[in-house]
């Protein structure tokens, strides 16, 4: 795990657009950010702390829940691993628990439920004070 | 901060948007590669999701399961819901780029009121074929779409177009045949031939000498493009 205070998320998709949306969007909600768009990318980041692993199933040379697993199996990844994937929920729900992962974002969902979920992951009490707010003022 | 990143990658969507269109219409020529299309596709649902463009992700998603199947069952029908997916994309990338900030066509005159150039409009996908008849209806043309040579023969002696704007890979004949059977169909008056695909420029170029038509657009450009050299070959037409 990283000790610093700015929790640090690793991003793993082969889209560049994709990833330099989601960089700019976890940065500006104050997240330290880290992609990789393939495996050579991938490896450079073993034993490097992080808080969170978001990862892209479906990319050309590699499927994202085998990487996962081997990440978290193999290599005793302890960080939180979610798919993070245009698939539906069902498919990346099974692929997760299948990967014993810990759960998964759906891409078609948005930017502001990506947000939302990652706090409620890195920072669980700040996303509910939040969530009690919202539900006060609405 | 949705409409912040969307706005500060607009630019970059829409080039990487075109490129996976582009390479997607490549894998659809030919023989065809389903599982390129289909990875296009995926990546274009995400990248237009994560931008709160949700037509054009229902679309792309929509397509991705039509080359799924395609891909499974290697079926005529789920490889032309697949390219009608691609389309469909087309158009809406086309219409996402022209609203923004100047990313607006200019404004074309208007032909005198009262006259209006007839185009006929032949593709096997009748959504395709309509969906070009609406861009040149708002640019002040009469049209017609037909999805066969057999229903355009029989729609030139009634309908009598000044232009005819033709995809080339239609069943049942070559692009030279339907050429010629077209410009005979009204004897004694000159029909402006227009061919329109999925081909890079160049390669539409020489079919379009080869079969002698008077114009192509590459759908690669996108609906402005074809609409423009569509609009070419009947300002050309009437000053000759």
């Amino acid at each position: 795990m990283n000790d610093s205070p700015r929790k640090r998320i690793l991003v793993v998709d082969d889209s560049d657009l994709m990833l330099q949306i989601t960089r700019q969007a976890l940065e500006q909600d104050g997240f330290d950010v880290e992609t990789a768009q393939n495996m050579q990318q991938l490896e450079t980041f073993e034993g490097r702390p992080l808080d969170l692993i978001l990862m892209d199933v479906h990319m050309p040379e590699l499927f994202g829940d085998d990487v996962a697993m081997v990440l978290r199996a193999v290599r005793g990844v302890d960080a939180p691993i979610y798919l993070y994937s245009n698939l539906e929920p069902e498919e990346l729900e099974e692929r997760a628990k299948d990967a014993q992962l810990d759960g998964y974002i759906c891409k078609h969902e948005g930017l502001d439920a990506l947000l939302r979920r990652v706090r409620e992951i890195l920072q669980p009490r700040a996303a509910a004070a939040l969530s009690a707010k919202e539900g006060e003022t609405s | 901060v949705i409409e912040e990143l969307r706005e500060r990658f607009r630019d970059r969507f829409i080039d990487t948007a075109r490129q996976r269109l582009s390479r997607g219409l490549s894998a659809l020529d030919g023989a065809g590669d389903a599982h390129a299309v289909r990875h296009e596709l995926h990546a274009l649902a995400g990248e237009a999701s994560i931008l709160g463009l949700d037509a054009m992700s229902r679309t792309a998603r929509d397509g991705e399961q039509a080359a799924k199947v395609w891909e499974q069952q290697a079926d005529a029908e789920s490889r032309l819901a697949t390219s009608r997916a691609v389309q469909t994309l087309l158009y809406q990338l086309d219409a996402f780029a022209a609203g923004g900030p100047g990313g607006g066509r200019a404004a074309r005159p208007t032909s005198p009121p009262g006259y209006k150039r007839r185009v006929l409009v032949i593709d096997e996908s009748l959504v395709t074929a309509e969906q070009l008849c609406d861009e040149l209806d708002a640019e002040g043309m009469e049209t017609r779409a037909v999805s066969s040579i057999e229903a355009a023969l029989d729609a030139m002696g009634e309908f009598r177009p000044h232009l005819v704007a033709t995809d080339v890979n239609l069943p049942g004949g070559d692009v030279a045949s339907a050429c010629g059977r077209l410009r005979a169909a009204i004897p004694g008056r000159q029909v402006s031939i227009v061919l329109v695909s999925n081909l890079a420029r160049e390669a539409l170029e020489r079919l379009g000498r080869e079969v002698a038509a008077d114009a192509f657009a590459s759908r690669l450009t996108g609906l402005p493009g074809v609409v423009e050299s569509i609009v070419s070959a009947l300002d050309k037409e009437a000053s000759a």
